[in-house]
């Protein structure tokens, strides 16, 4: 059976791996783009959660707002996947021991769970709630206070990463 | 070369008590980073918003229009966080942040960013003002825009180039 030591050590060997962390000018690169990234996803994400738990713009259709928002999300989300996996392929192994990097993808997963419970339970009945100034009903509104809650954590774990390698 | 002056107020920052203290606290140093980022991403969420709406990118009747004026405030409070958690990273690794050309290429492009932020905005309100809107002024407010979203980008790459120089 092939052990998760034997992946990260595949993974680091690739001439890809090798290329990122060698080169000095392409994991700083890759890093900007990540943190472009995070902005798209932390920035349009964060604007659908203030208007599911009221904090602002509460005179915004909800389903039309957070769908309009939800392509900037995804771009982000998939740029930060590209530039997240290669900088973790030049240095799998020691990422995979770090504990605000196991963290961040815990909450990474919470945010997800949340989202999936959000899309089947806590949006029911969105076309009467989500019209402007309506009032958003508790569940609704606790699934977005998750939102937020998990991705600050997200955050915090990936800049805490980089102090603790 | 290095500004003698800015050598010196590195080295006389270094010596504060703050600056001393703030060296021993890397969790500090990492929440007030992590607050820098969060600011970055309602900053330039706010600026991409703003300047797409210049652009004609966001049309009237797209229903994430008055996002760029609701986001106005938000963007005020972001830039007053990005410069008291900067002033805090600088106290807290002065040399790392004064002397770094990086850094004072940043500053560079952030004045010149804000400057034409200032102008945008209020070449959009004498716009909304004219109904007739003369198409030369049109045309310069969107290049502007671009030249706009060009600087914020840069600062945002600017700042994570930062750690590698």
């Amino acid at each position: 059976m092939i052990s998760i030591s034997q992946i990260t050590n595949f993974l680091q060997d690739l001439p890809l791996a090798i290329l990122i962390s060698e080169n000095e000018f392409l994991f700083p690169w890759i890093e900007a783009f990540h943190v472009l990234a995070i902005t798209m996803v932390i920035g349009s994400i964060f604007l659908v959660d203030f208007r599911l738990t009221g904090i602002a713009f509460r005179n915004f259709e909800f389903s039309t707002f957070s769908k309009a928002l939800i392509r900037i999300t995804w771009l982000g989300f998939g740029l930060a996947v590209i530039t997240g996996s290669l900088m973790f392929i030049s240095n799998a192994s020691t990422y995979l021991n770090n504990t605000a990097f196991q963290l961040k993808f815990l909450f990474l997963g919470l945010a997800g769970v949340n989202m999936v419970i959000f899309q089947f339970i806590s949006s029911k009945e969105m076309n009467v709630w989500g019209h402007p100034n309506y009032r958003v009903p508790p569940l609704a509104k606790l699934a977005g206070i998750c939102s937020l809650s998990f991705w600050l954590i997200v955050v915090a774990c990936g800049r805490w990463i980089g102090f603790t390698l | 070369m290095i500004n003698p002056f800015i050598k010196q107020l590195s080295l006389d920052i270094e010596q504060t008590y703050l600056s001393q203290s703030l060296q021993g606290m890397e969790w500090v140093v990492a929440i007030v980073q992590t607050v820098h980022i969060l600011a970055i991403c309602t900053l330039m969420t706010a600026m991409m918003m703003s300047n797409f709406k210049a652009l004609g990118i966001l049309q009237r009747n797209h229903v994430l229009y008055p996002l760029a004026s609701a986001l106005k405030m938000p963007a005020h409070i972001a830039l007053l966080v990005l410069f008291l958690s900067g002033l805090v990273m600088i106290i807290g690794e002065p040399a790392r942040a004064l002397l770094n050309p990086v850094f004072q290429l940043k500053m560079v492009l952030l004045i010149a960013a804000i400057v034409c932020s200032i102008y945008s905005a209020i070449a959009q309100k004498k716009l909304a003002n004219d109904f007739f809107g003369n198409s030369n002024n049109q045309l310069f407010q969107k290049l502007i825009a671009v030249i706009s979203i060009g600087l914020w980008l840069s600062i945002l790459f600017a700042g994570r180039w930062i750690a590698y120089t």
